[in-house]
């Protein structure tokens, strides 16, 4: 009985020491307002295989590790310095991966089944949880596995960048080819995101320019000099076949499409003046955008379909421009340096990616459409035709160095460079297509 | 108090149990008195013999004729006499043996009387004995019960002497802790900005902020243990963006442990068992 007058006694003592005039009683609070912006730490353990005799047909993890890397939004952890390489969640110590700082571990097996399809597993682990962030299981396919590799690092992306990743995606590009006689050949392609599995659309003698994804992926306009005069065609990326669009004397070129697919943005100069068009492609019925003495072009079509912006000397240089998609007075956008041109929107419509020239310096650059305010990406001295991965988070573009040029990209921030390998000659005018959401 | 009238008014109905028993017993010790027994018989014989001469006893016998005619006249006189005697004689005897009877009776009756007396005497004497060692016993009970008692409220002094002692003790020792946390709380002001400052810089160094949308808060609560090692992080507050909460939740735990004083005594005198954190990063 007087035990509990004496737990009563303490625990008056403790509530008054509780209401006590320095007031420990309320818990510490303390307010993070800064942080640091690193690459985040993850660590990709290289993939079962389940088949002892013979090599995996692909390194899954290595195509993950790649596309988290390149992003520049990741660094990954040397293979030679994992502490372990776990294939599933049991064998997992935490502990070891927590001594070395590091937040996230992706682990996985690759199998083979009976019919000869593939099974891939893979789980995203937090190592200061200790639990699993997301695992799937992913039926593939010989000829589907590096694309399951694209979407397993788009799936980690998401979860632990908060932004759908844009790994699984496709660009289209214009590679260039001199024959030895003097010649070039031209070629229309596509190719993953990361440059692999390369397919050729369209070969020319003639120049091939400004290749431009339709919204849903599955058409590519492009401009073509094949009839020695320029002309814009639509072409059906699976069936190869084409439309011509605009063939009128004069210039036919840079065609952006709308974002719901149903017009297209062109640069014409059929009325005399390099000006901005837009047609609708079911009735080919024109629009002119644009009234103006000096040089329109280039158009780039706002994602939320308002917006046209475009490259005008009008100002004496060129300088970017944007009107309303059904005219208008345009509007200056870019004030900085007496050279910019080719405009992107990003896929928010909040930036513009642009090249800027100064002392004879071509590099990518970004501007904030409401401040006008340039950020310049590259350090290259001929940085050009820049656009956006479809999350935003990466441009990819052409440098021209002394191997000649070639596809780069950048992470939008800037902080990550990176070549992107392609075979046969230049490469120009790279264009990144859209989410495929089959 | 309870406990002493429940012992009075048991012994009370102890007594008046055995007084009824007591009671009981000599009523049935009555009936069962023995009856008193026959008396002995008595035989009493006398027996007379004489010889004598023939002449002499003619003459004699004449002369005894005579004198026994005479004799016999005298002695039916007296034999009636005696007869008379006798009966007399027997009937005094008779009135004495009837007195005898009277007396032996009389004192087997006494005697009996004295034994009955005295068998219950012994039997009073065998209850009151009984009745006497069970009042010794109720006695002892109560005493033991007494002792109890008293036993039971010294303790109880003795332990409310000790709760109070306890109290003042404690009520001393909050003045104490009141007048030390006073003098302590300058110096804790200066001790906790100081924590807290190592703390932030130790979270915010592993705080990634990278590629998050701005503009976002998340609150945290964190429980430590002494030492500093981060046990629990719980989200109290969502920013609405689960990859901030993720890495808030993540910078706590790289951050673990957090640097806080290494002495025990500290860490619970500034409650650092529970610390709250707003992830609001500036642009």
């Amino acid at each position: 009985m007087h035990s509990t007058i004496r737990h009563i006694n303490q625990w008056i003592l403790s509530i008054l020491l509780f209401l006590s005039p320095i007031a420990y009683g309320a818990d510490l609070e303390i307010i993070i307002d800064k942080g640091i912006e690193n690459a985040l730490p993850i660590a990709i353990v290289p993939f079962g295989w389940s088949q002892a005799a013979g090599l995996p047909p692909i390194d899954i993890s290595a195509i993950i590790l790649n596309d988290l890397a390149r992003s520049g939004r990741f660094a990954p952890m040397e293979e030679q310095d994992l502490p372990q390489r776990p294939n599933d969640f049991a064998q997992v110590n935490f502990k070891d991966w927590q001594k070395l700082g590091m937040e996230n571990l992706v682990i996985g097996q690759l199998g083979q089944t009976a019919t000869g399809d593939y099974v891939v597993n893979f789980r995203l682990l937090d190592v200061y949880k200790g639990k699993q962030i997301v695992g799937f299981s992913i039926p593939s396919g010989k000829v589907r596995l590096r694309r399951t590799a694209h979407e397993i690092a788009d799936i980690i992306y998401e979860k632990l960048i908060g932004v759908r990743g844009a790994f699984a995606t496709r660009i289209a590009y214009i590679t260039v080819i001199k024959n030895r006689d003097g010649t070039k050949k031209y070629t229309l392609q596509i190719a993953d995101a990361d440059g692999f599995n390369p397919q050729i659309l369209l070969q020319s003698p003639e120049p091939l320019l400004s290749p431009a994804w339709s919204p849903d992926g599955k058409k590519i306009a492009y401009v073509s000099f094949e009839s020695k005069n320029s002309t814009v065609y639509v072409q059906d990326v699976i069936t190869g076949k084409r439309e011509k669009i605009a063939s009128n004397p004069g210039i036919n070129s840079a065609p952006a499409w709308s974002p719901d697919g149903s017009r297209l943005a062109m640069t014409l100069s059929k009325d005399g003046n390099a000006e901005i068009y837009v047609m609708n492609l079911s009735s080919k019925s024109l629009q002119r955008v644009t009234s103006n003495a000096a040089i329109d072009t280039e158009p780039a079509w706002s994602h939320n379909g308002n917006m046209l912006a475009f490259t005008s000397d009008r100002g004496g240089g060129p300088q970017i421009y944007e009107v309303s998609a059904s005219g208008g007075e345009p509007k200056r956008l870019t004030f900085e340096g007496p050279y910019n041109a080719r405009p992107r929107y990003s896929p928010d419509d909040t930036k513009l990616a642009v090249i800027h020239g100064e002392n004879s310096v071509y590099r990518i650059a970004v501007v904030d459409r409401k401040s006008g305010q340039l950020n310049i990406l590259t350090e290259s001295r001929l940085d050009e035709s820049p656009s956006f991965s479809p999350n935003g988070h990466m441009i990819i573009y052409t440098t021209t160095g002394f191997r000649g040029t070639e596809l780069a990209a950048t992470s939008t921030d800037g902080s990550v460079h990176q070549r992107l390998a392609l075979e046969g000659g230049e490469v120009r005018e790279p264009a990144w297509g859209p989410f495929m959401n089959q | 108090m309870e406990l002493g009238w429940f012992v009075k008014s048991r012994s009370a109905f102890y007594a008046v149990l055995l007084h009824i028993i007591a009671a009981a017993l000599l009523i049935i010790s009555l009936d069962l008195a023995p009856k008193p027994i026959n008396q002995p018989k008595q035989n009493i014989n006398i027996v007379n013999a004489v010889t004598v001469d023939k002449k002499q006893v003619e003459k004699e016998l004449q002369r005894l004729k005579n004198e026994e005619q005479q004799k016999e006249e005298t002695g039916k006189k007296r034999l009636a006499e005696l007869e008379k005697k006798q009966k007399e004689a027997e009937k005094k005897l008779a009135g004495a043996e009837k007195k005898r009877l009277e007396e032996e009776k009389k004192a087997a009756d006494a005697k009996k009387k004295k034994e009955l007396e005295q068998e219950k005497r012994e039997l009073d004497e065998q209850k009151l004995a009984k009745l006497e060692k069970e009042k010794e016993e109720l006695e002892q009970k109560h005493k033991i019960e007494e002792e109890n008692k008293r036993k039971a409220e010294e303790e109880e002094k003795k332990h409310k002497a000790e709760d109070d002692r306890i109290r003042k003790e404690n009520e001393l020792q909050q003045q104490l802790a009141a007048e030390e946390a006073e003098i302590q709380s300058g110096q804790d002001v200066q001790l906790i900005d100081r924590i807290k400052a190592n703390i932030y810089q130790s979270v915010v160094n592993n705080f990634n902020k990278s590629g998050l949308p701005t503009g976002l808060s998340c609150i945290l609560r964190v429980q430590l243990i002494p030492g500093g090692e981060v046990t629990n992080v719980t989200l109290v507050e969502l920013s609405g963006n689960s990859v901030f909460d993720q890495r808030a939740v993540t910078a706590v735990n790289k951050a673990s442990p957090l640097p806080v004083p290494d002495d025990i005594e500290t860490f619970e005198r500034l409650n650092l068992r529970q610390i709250q954190f707003q992830f609001k990063p500036e642009e």
